[in-house]
């Protein structure tokens, strides 16, 4: 009696291990599936771009079939004269500058600033850390029109330094956020004893607290490199002139209307800006999802 | 009495420095930002409240009170309130889509498996792209004589005649929902990603020998538990798309018809291009209060977890 | 209270090495209250002394080790160090060297430039900072670690590299915060031992926070017992442990704790080591009550023995730890006679919980 009710129940356990294999076989399978569309998804505009930069001109709009169809070897013919004969590598000077000016602003301020509302416990350190953060809230689009009128006043008008002005508006606040969580990740151990053994408050975040959230000083550069690259309605409305246009509004404004040999080359051109920025932005992933995540 | 080093006593001689007083460095680190974001961010708020009360052009800049002249402009104008609906359904929908994509990418991306690197890079490039470059890739996808989804969607039936993909208003409006969408998922995904780390372990793991399965333990663990998280990538998420004007302005240019246009891109035209800037002004104000109101989302949000983390350290105090 | 501490005379040098004079800090809490972290104490620390802070979690140690050490500005009251008065000195002037719990090594520099990091800051010239880091490291037996960095690190060997650190800036007084804590059980027996070799060569004036009293008895010239931001008692272990001051300091040190048994505005207090069976204690001078033993625990040769007591005073839960010695045979339920040295009872205020004066017990 007791061994076939023994019996019955290893069948069942048998079974249940069985099955759960195959929930796991499964649940792997759905992880990979789910990875490899997302990021086909994700590059889909961009693999389109980076295809349709290196296939012939099909010789105008009209024709019918998608252009691999041609049957033809690559050229990189459009990819040469988007680096010869368009603005593009203007725009991309352009944008190196303004976003490394951009960063040196933005962590001149975040960083100070994060580390009074981590470290320095006053009553204000709270709404003054809500405060910054909501200031991101703040779109663009409510402040431009006044912002058009004060670079005009300070005769910043068609200069990308409008931009290097504005644009820590937007990168100083997440900074804030982002490295006051950095900094909370060092005990505070660490740093009162680099004041025991003989340096001032200041000293003592110079050098340990500084060396210590040095990833999250990259990571902010990261960020500001980023969102001023990626800016739009600031740069479309300070900047006008050809040669002063970051890549965000130099090419949709002085190559987005034009011929089909233009197109196929900005394609190139969009994948030459959006490649190296994800790299950096990858670097940094980790980094993000800790400055970000709540320390005790 | 065994001997002390002569030099072993406080050196008080020296007088403590400026830079050992915790309030003046706390003022000292906090008031560059402060002043710089006061200046660049509230003041140009109030400038932007007053153009809206004003008759003030490009043409002429001088400041005149007009009352609610702008205002009752703008009230008067189907395009704007065609904006404004249309803005608050791209926002609205945008979100849903974006949390809902945002929480299944981030639980992928923090699971292991292979090839994680390359994945993780292709999924950050709408994020990082500028976007009005991914406007511009996606318009030569969606929209050109280069198009593959165009002669699909023509063989499908779904188009036909001489109209392409985004000049037909419904199409136009769901593609750009899906560019909103496409960009802003692996932001959220990266938002929820800490939300997600940021669970312990052994929560986790207790769910799972108490016999709940994923389902269960998604809705019943993971979700409440990053409530707040979802709230903060959500706010975050509507903000941009909110005011976003790269991608309906690269991609359908407003059109066909007015019918994709959205208001930062309406104050943006009225204000600078057609020169008004008082109705231009008029128009953005109009964000203002959404602004507040998820302003208000994140705060209630944030603002939990940090009391909890207050009480925390209270209770350390020696 | 018992006024001035006991031991203070053996201290004895004019200037003391450090001295707190009606300490107050006064926190701001979480619901708006107002927590005294530290409440008018006073204390005094000779030169070279070792000086235990002891005390529940939460009594105040730390903050007055914070406090010495300049981390902490007090609310009230003064902090002499070395005959000068420190207040509004900031850390780095005070000539003290501390010992963080978590010993707060730099992660990001190797053992050496963690322990040159202080004479840096002092600009001492580099000869004397490499000499200076090596007799440090000789004399903690660490010189073979010199270019690693902490997280290679065990939990032993990261104490000693924090004590180097202390140890080259030759400070007046040494502050160590429960620095045996993060060790396992068997490392802590032998570094304490270490640690008290180390500061008898070294001679340096020593405060000690802890929480465990075998830390405290054992390596403390005199223990200070704080509780709730005061000073219950300062004195040798000896003194702490045979006349405690109050009934705090009665049941906080010793394990099991001093048995107190209530008897009119009286507590009557006697350690368990000295309730034995009556026919072990001499005849002459005892004070005996009959023990219903409920339970009986065996451990590392003696007999723990908890039941409860009458006769001397209300009816009241004890314990009793015989030694291996004691054979008298017991057994769970009965009802034994046993007796206590009448020189081992100790006398408390039944109100305030301080020592009284002896009172005579029949029996």
């Amino acid at each position: 009696m007791n061994g076939v009710a023994a019996r019955t129940r290893a069948r069942e356990l048998d079974r249940q291990r069985r099955w759960s294999v195959v929930r796991h076989v499964v649940a792997r399978a759905a992880v990979y599936a789910v990875a490899a569309g997302a990021a086909l998804v994700c590059a889909a505009p961009f693999l389109w771009g980076l295809v349709t930069a290196f296939v012939h001109d099909r010789g105008g709009p009209g024709a019918s079939g998608g252009p691999i169809r041609t049957g033809r070897a690559p050229t990189a013919e459009h990819v040469r004269f988007l680096f010869r004969s368009t603005p593009f590598p203007a725009f991309v000077v352009n944008t190196l500058i303004v976003g490394s000016l951009v960063a040196v602003v933005t962590l001149a301020l975040a960083l100070p600033a994060a580390y009074a509302l981590a470290r320095l416990n006053r009553s204000w350190g709270t709404p003054a850390r809500m405060a910054i953060l909501l200031v991101y809230l703040v779109p663009p689009s409510l402040l431009f029109l006044s912002f058009s009128r004060i670079v005009a006043t300070l005769g910043l008008a068609d200069s990308f330094w409008a931009l290097v002005l504005v644009y820590p508006t937007v990168t100083v606040p997440v900074s804030v956020w982002l490295l006051t969580g950095f900094l909370k990740a060092v005990p505070v151990d660490i740093e009162e004893q680099a004041m025991v053994d003989g340096h001032s408050r200041l000293g003592a975040f110079a050098r340990v607290v500084a060396p210590l959230v040095f990833p999250g000083v990259v990571a902010v550069v990261v960020l500001a490199f980023t969102l001023s690259a990626g800016e739009f309605a600031y740069a479309l409305t300070f900047v006008w002139s050809n040669a002063r246009m970051p890549v965000s509004t130099g090419m949709p404004a002085r190559l987005g209307n034009g011929d089909p040999l233009l197109w196929q080359s900005m394609q190139g051109g969009a994948v030459f800006v959006a490649v190296p920025l994800a790299m950096a932005a990858n670097l940094f992933l980790d980094r993000f999802v800790a400055g970000v995540t709540p320390h005790r | 009495m065994r001997g002390v080093p002569a030099r072993g006593r406080p050196r008080a001689g020296e007088k403590a420095r400026l830079t050992d007083r915790e309030g003046f460095l706390a003022w000292a680190f906090l008031l560059p930002s402060v002043v710089y974001l006061t200046a660049l961010v509230a003041a140009p708020f109030c400038l932007t409240v007053a153009f809206a009360f004003s008759d003030a052009n490009s043409a002429a800049p001088s400041y005149r009170f007009a009352g609610l002249r702008n205002f009752r402009a703008i009230f008067r104008d189907d395009v704007f309130w065609r904006a404004l609906g249309d803005t608050l359904a791209l926002t609205g929908l945008s979100m849903a889509l974006v949390v809902f994509f945002g929480m299944i990418l981030a639980n992928v991306l923090l699971a292991d498996f292979r090839g994680k690197w390359p994945v993780r890079l292709l999924v950050l490039l709408p994020w990082t792209t500028p976007v009005a470059l991914s406007a511009i890739s996606w318009r030569w996808l969606l929209d050109s004589a280069y198009s593959p989804v165009d002669p699909i969607l023509r063989d499908a039936g779904v188009l036909h005649g001489g109209a392409s993909l985004l000049g037909r208003p419904p199409l136009a409006t769901a593609s750009v929902v899906a560019v909103h969408v496409w960009r802003l998922t692996p932001l959220a995904a990266v938002i929820l990603m800490a939300g997600l780390a940021a669970i312990p372990r052994d929560v986790g793991e207790a769910a799972r020998l108490d016999g709940a399965g994923f389902w269960r333990r998604l809705f019943g663990v993971t979700i409440p538990l990053t409530l707040p998280v979802i709230v903060v990538a959500a706010v975050f998420g509507a903000a941009v798309t909110f005011a976003d004007m790269a991608v309906v302005r690269v991609l359908t240019g407003g059109g066909p018809g007015a019918s994709t246009q959205v208001l930062p891109a309406l104050a943006y035209h009225r204000g600078v291009e057609d020169g008004d800037m008082g109705q231009g002004a008029a128009i953005a104000l109009f964000l203002f209060p959404l602004l507040l109101a998820g302003v208000i989302g994140v705060l209630r949000a944030v603002r939990r977890p940090e009391d909890a983390n207050d009480g925390e350290a209270d209770g350390e105090e020696p | 209270m018992r006024g001035e501490p006991a031991g203070s005379e053996r201290v004895g040098a004019a200037v003391k090495a450090v001295e707190a004079r009606g300490l107050v800090k006064v926190y701001q809490g979480a619901r708006k209250e107002r927590v005294r972290a530290l409440d008018g104490l006073n204390l005094t620390i000779g030169h070279g002394e070792y000086l235990v802070l002891l005390g529940p979690s939460g009594c105040g140690k730390t903050t007055l080790l914070r406090t010495i050490a300049g981390l902490e500005q007090p609310t009230e009251g003064e902090v002499h160090i070395g005959g000068h008065l420190a207040n509004g000195l900031p850390p780095r002037l005070r000539r003290v060297a501390m010992v963080f719990q978590s010993y707060a090594l730099y992660p990001h520099k190797t053992v050496r430039h963690n322990i040159e990091f202080p004479l840096k800051a002092e600009h001492v010239p580099r000869h004397m900072r490499e000499r200076k880091v090596r007799w440090a490291a000789d004399l903690l037996g660490i010189p073979h670690l010199l270019g690693r960095k902490p997280r290679h690190l065990s939990g032993g060997e990261r104490q000693r590299v924090a004590l180097a650190r202390a140890l080259v800036r030759e400070p007046a007084v040494f502050l160590l915060d429960e620095p045996l804590s993060n060790l396992d059980a068997k490392l802590r027996a032998t570094t304490r031992d270490e640690l008290r070799r180390f500061q008898q060569e070294i001679g340096t004036t020593t405060i000690y926070v802890t929480h465990d009293q075998d830390e405290a008895m054992g390596l403390g010239d005199r223990v200070a017992v704080l509780d709730a931001g005061r000073l219950r008692q300062v004195g040798t272990p000896r003194d702490i442990y045979d006349e405690p001051a109050d009934t705090f300091v009665a049941t906080f040190v010793g394990s099991p704790p001093m048995n107190l048994v209530s008897r009119g505005d009286r507590l009557v207090g006697f350690r368990p080591e000295h309730l034995l069976p009556a026919e072990n204690v001499a005849y002459d001078s005892r004070v005996t009550m009959p023990l219903r033993i409920d339970r009986i625990e065996y451990l590392s040769g003696d007999r723990h023995v908890y039941g409860s007591v009458t006769r001397i005073g209300l009816e009241t839960r004890v314990i009793a730890r015989l030694p291996a010695t004691v054979i008298t045979p017991l057994t769970v339920g009965e009802t034994h006679e046993f007796a206590v040295p009448a020189d081992r009872l100790r006398f408390f205020d039944a109100e305030y919980g301080t020592r009284t004066a002896p009172v005579r017990i029949g029996g």
